[in-house]
């Protein structure tokens, strides 16, 4: 596989500056996030007309100046408020972009691709002694000699969840498409107050403490498991009729991140030692429609619930993803308030790392990555999403498939000390669902 | 060979010269003059003695001589400025300052000090945060390549051109002469003759560039135009000037060569000069008077800003600290000769009165500066830095009405170098600022040191300019 020859690195600035003086601040939900930092790679296949190399990467800068006008929180540099806690000066000082060159094609790439290659095509730089200069979004273009072309784009998950970032792309996608944006500009960063009308049940007086407590024990917890392993991440692929039958039973019809987070949870369990039983997990997913938030709401907003493996020994895929289930109905708007006044209480100075401590399974069915078509015959035929860094357990990340295979279908990316990663994917249970492996794990 | 140098320059021998010219041209007229009298005398009395008829054609043919063909085959046609264009960058290219001085502290090249330095400059140069690099300079580390450079160039010059020529109404095949300045990039073929092929200009048409030449290339420039329409009748001149960035970036320590990484920024200008009469029609300026001077024969003077390698071989721009009292003594010597061609006589007599006060009762005393107000409208001066423009306001006793153009100029476009003049003419323009009969003054100031000064007259009322140029969505 030939090596990437990176040709610059350089700042990409808006068009049009900001006015001066502008800040935004930080949610509670944000600032749990700050040790934590996204990579995304959109990869899109040849297009018919073959073009100088750089021309595309040089259309895609411009464009991409354009639509940093309406995201200034992007271009931005992070500063401490008088409280000492991170807030966003608006300066215009831009992000980093680098460009890269690769030989071959992207469907030789895809054939061979594993997670160290992959993080390749995603820049990323850690917050230096200097936070006012370092830029907390980075994107790199990495042309294929032979056609075709990687994205990818890395944030600090401070001021972006997997759903900003996929919003991100897709308005640069529109702007480079049609020139102008279609959806409407980001909105501010205000997470919803309780709202004059008070909790829907208004029996219940108490803030429902399920999300609390576990946002507190991931907080308490002080040994941090972290091994010296090294990580590898999977892509598998299920289709739809498999994904429909993982968990159907006559009593329940789990959704497809039921479906696959019951599947994963037994098996990864099972791989690490613990038979019948099942390892802590929690589930994430995005609360934008809980909270009746506009999908232009771009800030962190994905909440994580612990899901109780006491009574789930021995139990069957369908029973687990029911359980599974129930959790993710404890996530409504009251109890997510709740946290988020909680945690507002209890704005600890250094926040948990929270993907550390369970098993991880994270829907990212909100982001829906194959809508950035940057031209007509520019589509994106794969996306890959990670959560850096990874010193825990490890995690799930389920995501959409590309367009027209079947709404249940699913892609999904396992990252696991890599010895359990392979064990993973020679599982019984998890091949009689036939996933196609996208991206294995290479001696 | 000191004094015998100085003994040819200097102030009083530029003053001797121009009277010199002055006398001669004055006994030239009362020549002519007397030999009209002369003739008409030598009529009447042919005409009363009845003179051979041989002696009236004689008389008639010289008094037709003297006074008709004489006149009519030496004086010079004006040279007309049909119209201009300046670049307006790419909004992609804007640079504000976080974004300088961020690229800047990536740089491993610079240390903190450098940066330090960098970020008192900008906040005090009177740049605004609008003003535009090229692409190569928002790179970390910046690429100085010659493919860089002349991307730059491609991009700056081909727009600027069309937008002069459809402007113009006129065609690339019609160009006779094509003056390209740029200081700093000097390419193989030349700049003049990226423009040619990029244009498919005829074949005969001559094309000159000028490199190294600083800040006054452009006006140079167009004195250089001025005197080739002198040879050369019935015909247009393009004049070019731009500054190339790309390969000016100095990455190392020196203070006195960071300046000009702070404040040079992306520009471009294409000027269409005529000296065919029916351009007389359209265009929009004369030119009323030109004058260059230069003090390069004397060596502190010389070396005021010369382009050379520091001490690890990074190749920069040394900016001397006594360059702002350089630029007054050359522009000085500038400005005499100018006055004494425009100003009122009035002006000329109190400034030669203070002169010889100063000679020859008190020493200490001010020269009077002219009021150069009273015949010249617009003022286009140099947009080096706040302090430079700040010196020659007050220099030339010029107001805050007067400095508006450079430095709205410096504030919203940067130092664009040799095409800054352009930019300050296209704002006076859009603020309707100028009418007919007004002159304008350009200044252009440069390494060498060398001073040229291009006086304008308007020739009609111009309207409607805010909308179109550089400054189409800046002026409300």
């Amino acid at each position: 596989m030939a090596d990437i020859t990176y040709i610059c690195k350089r700042t990409v600035v808006s068009t049009k500056p900001v006015q001066p003086g502008k800040h935004f601040s930080l949610s509670v939900l944000d600032r749990l996030m700050e040790q934590n930092h996204l990579r995304f790679v959109y990869y899109f296949r040849a297009p018919g007309e073959i073009r100088e190399p750089g021309e595309l990467t040089e259309k895609l800068r411009e464009s991409m100046s354009e639509m940093l006008t309406c995201f200034p929180i992007v271009t931005g540099r992070l500063m401490k408020n008088p409280e000492g806690q991170w807030m966003i000066k608006c300066n215009d000082a831009g992000v980093r972009m680098v460009e890269a060159r690769i030989k071959g094609s992207v469907e030789n790439w895809l054939k061979g691709v594993d997670r160290e290659k992959e993080l390749k095509l995603v820049h990323w730089e850690e917050m230096d002694h200097k936070p006012y200069f370092w830029s907390t979004f980075y994107v790199q273009i990495t042309e294929f000699e032979e056609g075709g072309v990687a994205i990818g784009l890395s944030c600090l998950h401070l001021l972006a969840d997997p759903t900003c970032a996929s919003m991100f792309v897709k308005a640069w996608a529109d702007m480079t498409l049609t020139g102008k944006m279609l959806n409407n500009p980001p909105l501010s960063h205000q997470l919803p107050p309780r709202g004059p009308a008070g909790r829907k049940n208004p029996s219940h007086d108490q803030p429902s403490m399920e999300l609390i407590n576990c946002y507190k024990s991931i907080a308490d917890k002080t040994n941090l498991v972290s091994t010296d392993a090294n990580h590898a991440t999977i892509a598998l692929a299920f289709s739809d009729p498999m994904v429909r039958a993982m968990a159907a039973s006559d009593q329940s019809s789990p959704s497809p991140f039921e479906a696959l987070a019951a599947l994963f949870w037994v098996c990864i369990s099972k791989l690490k030692g613990e038979g019948d039983g099942l390892i802590d997990m929690s589930v994430c997913s995005d609360m934008r429609s809980v909270l009746n938030l506009d999908n232009g709401f771009f800030g962190n907003c994905m909440v994580y619930n612990r899901v109780n493996s006491k009574n789930l020994k021995g139990q069957r895929l369908p029973d687990v993803a029911k359980a599974i289930g129930e959790v993710m109905s404890e996530m409504d708007k009251d109890g997510i308030i709740d946290l988020i006044e909680w945690l507002e209480h209890n704005d600890h100075q250094s926040p948990p790392t929270m993907n550390v401590c369970d098993l991880i399974c994270a829907s990212l069915e909100a982001v829906d990555p194959y809508l950035a078509v940057f031209e007509e015959d520019l589509i994106p035929v794969r996306v890959s999403c990670y959560v850096e860094p990874v010193v825990g357990v490890g995690h799930v990340l389920v995501l959409p498939s590309p367009p027209g295979e079947g709404p249940f279908s699913r892609v999904v990316m396992v990252t696991l000390p890599e010895d359990e990663a392979v064990r993973l994917c020679e599982d019984d249970l998890i091949l009689s669902f036939s996933p196609t492996i996208l991206m294995g794990v290479n001696n | 060979m000191e004094s015998l140098s100085q003994a040819n320059h200097g102030p009083g021998s530029y003053t001797i010269n121009l009277l010199f010219k002055h006398l001669l041209t004055t006994l030239l007229e009362v020549l002519r003059f007397s030999t009209l009298a002369l003739v008409i005398s030598l009529e009447a009395i042919s005409v009363l003695q009845k003179w051979k008829p041989i002696f009236h054609f004689l008389l008639l043919s010289i008094f037709i001589f003297i006074f008709t063909i004489k006149p009519y085959f030496l004086s010079s046609t004006p040279v007309y400025l049909v119209d201009f264009s300046c670049f307006k960058p790419p909004d992609f290219c804007k640079t504000p300052f976080s974004l300088f001085l961020e690229n800047a502290s990536k740089i491993e090249s610079f240390d903190k000090e450098s940066v330090g330095f960098m970020a008192k400059i900008l906040t005090s140069s009177g740049l605004g945060e609008e003003t535009y690099l090229p692409p190569a300079l928002h790179c970390v580390p910046p690429k100085p390549h010659q493919q860089e450079s002349i991307k730059e160039a491609e991009m700056v010059l081909p727009p600027v051109m069309e937008d002069l020529l459809s402007k113009t109404k006129i065609s690339p095949q019609d160009i006779d002469i094509l003056i390209v300045n740029c200081s700093g990039f000097c390419p193989s073929p030349s700049l003049s003759a990226i423009i040619t092929n990029k244009f498919s200009m005829r074949d005969d048409v001559k094309s000159f560039s000028l490199s190294g030449m600083g800040c006054s290339a452009g006006a140079i420039a167009i004195d250089m135009a001025q005197n080739l329409l002198k040879v050369h009748k019935n015909s247009y001149a393009v004049v070019l000037s731009t500054e190339i960035l790309s390969t000016g970036w100095y990455p190392g320590h020196e203070k006195s060569k960071l300046l000009l990484n702070c404040t040079f920024r992306m520009g471009g200008a294409a000027i269409l000069l005529s000296n065919k009469k029916e351009a007389r029609k359209s265009s929009k300026y004369k030119l009323f008077f030109s004058v260059r001077n230069q003090r390069s024969f004397e060596d502190k003077s010389y070396v005021a800003a010369v382009r050379e390698e520091d001490s690890e071989g990074k190749l920069g721009v040394t900016i001397h600290r006594d360059l702002l009292q350089i630029v007054g003594e050359t522009l000085k010597y500038n400005v005499t000769i100018l006055g004494e061609q425009i100003l009122p006589t009035l002006e000329k007599f109190w400034h030669a009165v203070s002169i010889i006060r100063k000679r020859f009762f008190n020493r200490s005393e001010e020269i009077y500066v002219p009021n150069f107000k009273s015949v010249i409208q617009h003022f286009c001066l140099p947009t080096s830095g706040s302090p430079l423009i700040r010196e020659m306001a007050k220099g030339l006793k010029l107001g805050e009405k007067e400095v508006e153009a450079a430095f709205m100029t410096l504030r919203r476009f940067g130092n664009q170098s040799s095409s800054s003049l352009w930019y300050e003419l296209a704002y006076l323009e859009a603020k309707e600022m100028v009418k007919k009969g007004h002159k304008v003054w350009l200044l252009g100031i440069g390494t060498g040191p060398k001073c040229c000064s291009l006086v304008w007259e308007c020739l009609r009322p111009i309207v409607g300019e805010s909308n179109r140029g550089p400054w189409a969505g800046s002026i409300n």
